[in-house]
Formats: C-alpha cells, structure tokens, sequence
C-alpha cells in the first residue's frame, strides 16, 4: 500500500481516519441519516475534518454540517488521489485546522474528548449546566459501557433532565 | 485562602489515606477513590469520602523500574491493571505549578502523576477534579485555572 497524496493535499492536517474497507459510520446522530460515504472499493481513506475530531458530523463545536469537509481517496493501484467536497468546502477546512482548535487528539484521547463534547451538547440542548455531583454521575453511568457520541449525549441529557438518577 | 494554597491544603490532608477504586469510565478517563468509602444520597455508586476524577489530561502510574500503564494505552490494558494495581495509603501528595499536575506517591512505591501536553487546553476541557469529603470540589482545568465549586453547583459557568 503506497502513500499517494494529491499536490492539493492540505497543509498542516492530519488524516484522522486511514484505511478501511467498509463502511464509515458517519451518519447523522440526530437526523439517522446514512452513512455518508462507503469505503469499500477504497485501498486507503483519509478524512479531513473542518474541527476536532471524535464526534458525528454536525454536531461538532465548530458547527460544520453535512460531514467531512474533504475526502482524498487513493484507489489500489491509483498513481493520483481525488478530492471531493463536503457540505462546507474544503477552503473553510483549510482556514479552521490551521489556525487550531485546541490540542491533537489521539486513541483514549480522543475518547475523553468525545465524551466531554457529549457533556457540552446535553447542555446546549437542555440549557443547563452540569454540576460537579451530575459529572460524577455521567461517568459512573458510562463506566466500561464504550457508549458512543450519541449514546453519552443522550445519557447526559437525562442526567441534566432529573431523568437520570 | 488563595486557591492554590487551599488545594494544597485538600491534596496533602489526602496523606494516609487508603488509595482503592481504581476505574476507568470512557477512554482514559477514571475514578480513584481515597478514605472510607461512602454512599452519598445524589450519588450512584459509593466513592471515596475523597476521590479523584481524572478526565482531559495525560498520565501514568510508575513503580521505581517501569511504568506500569500510562494513558494512551490499550482500555482493556488499562481496565487490566487496575484490577490489579494495589496502591497502598497515600504517603505523599502534591500539586504542581503552573500546571496543576498532580503527583502522588503511594506506600507500595507506586507513583500517579498527571501532565499537562498542550498550552491550547481551554477551560471547557477539565484535567481532573478532586471531590473532597464534604461539599467541596476542587476543577482544574486545560486553560490553567484552578476552581473550587460546591458539589451541585454548575461546574462551568
């Protein structure tokens, strides 16, 4: 497998998903919409997104929506990658990543962070904050579960809620 | 009592304590509970009369030949040897600044440290908390700062 990149390939990002066959899991937590894009026919797969990482399209802090601002796909055998645009553009990408959203988040890390944004989005969607004693809560609730995004987010929302307890 | 002095105050007064409860929640994420534990009425679960809730930062427990798991490791690794890991009582704790890193020695020569890797944490991104035994918590958070909250008050404002 051979490392090709288009000459357009943008400065300064990190792929945040590398090959894979299959399907990528990036619907729409909130809408169920499908899966955006299948991999299948792809040997290598880099995504780039217009924020962090580690949470469903639409849903991130930097507000982007629809899903990856880009996708550069090399093909098996393929000399030269193609790039094909997402709900915001791939310039809007380029300007959000290069000016930085906070630190890279890798594995755990990235795990940490999408279970911290769960908590964030509960409470813009609830208009509440947590306290200390509901973050407690939260954890315990998620402890060794692996829930995903959606599932932390719904979780924290029944925290916020008094449905939770 | 600046803040920092107080924290200090809260994480040397954790010396002697029994160190158990080690858990991972999500990721790398966990509780390590100190003292007797207790049932709380808006809690869940018993915790620690204090405990540690260790979230956004990085961190590793080492004895004096190797470190035994550190944060970027496997979950299941993880979840492993802290089934395992048998601390002891806290011989000696400390926070360090400007980070708020925290370093505590256990008496089984076991060593907890956090550490802080980005100047681009904000405050939305909290590296630990420390509940103490009556209402108080005490934040630290990515962007520096260091809080202290009652435990149903709003973390972040």
């Amino acid at each position: 497998m051979s490392r090709v990149y288009p000459d357009s390939r943008p400065r300064g990002l990190s792929p945040v998903m590398l090959s894979t066959f299959g399907k990528a899991h990036f619907s729409n937590a909130r809408s169920g919409a499908p899966p955006l894009v299948d991999f299948s026919v792809w040997e290598r797969t880099e995504l780039y997104f217009a924020g962090e990482v580690g949470h469903p399209p639409g849903i991130g802090s930097l507000g982007f929506a629809g899903g990856p601002t880009g996708i550069i796909t090399t093909p098996a055998g393929a000399a030269t990658g193609s790039l094909v645009g997402g709900g915001v553009g791939w310039a809007s990408g380029m300007i959000y990543c290069a000016k930085g959203a906070g630190p890279k988040f890798r594995g755990n890390q990235r795990q940490n962070k999408a279970a911290n944004d769960a908590k964030r989005d509960a409470e813009r969607e609830t208009g509440k904050r947590m306290s200390a004693d509901q973050e407690e809560k939260f954890h315990d609730l998620i402890t060794k579960q692996g829930f995903d995004y959606g599932e932390m987010v719904k979780i924290a929302v029944a925290i916020l809620s008094g449905e939770a307890y | 009592m600046d803040i920092r002095a107080e924290i200090r105050n809260a994480i040397s007064s954790l010396n002697g304590k029994a160190a158990w409860g080690l858990v991972r929640t999500h990721g790398s994420m966990f509780f390590l509970e100190m003292g007797n534990p207790i049932s709380r009425p808006s809690q869940i679960k018993p915790h620690g009369e204090s405990h540690f809730l260790v979230e956004l930062c990085h961190w590793r427990f080492e004895a004096s030949e190797s470190v035994l798991v550190g944060s970027e490791d496997d979950p299941t690794f993880i979840d492993a040897t802290f089934d395992n890991l048998k601390l002891g009582y806290v011989q000696d704790a400390e926070i360090l600044i400007p980070s708020h890193d925290l370093q505590i020695k256990f008496s089984s020569g076991i060593v907890f440290k956090t550490f802080t890797t980005s100047t681009e944490a904000t405050d939305q991104w909290t590296q630990w908390q420390l509940f103490g035994p009556e209402e108080y918590v005490w934040i630290s958070d990515g962007g520096g700062h260091l809080q202290r909250k009652k435990r149903d008050e709003p973390v972040r404002t």
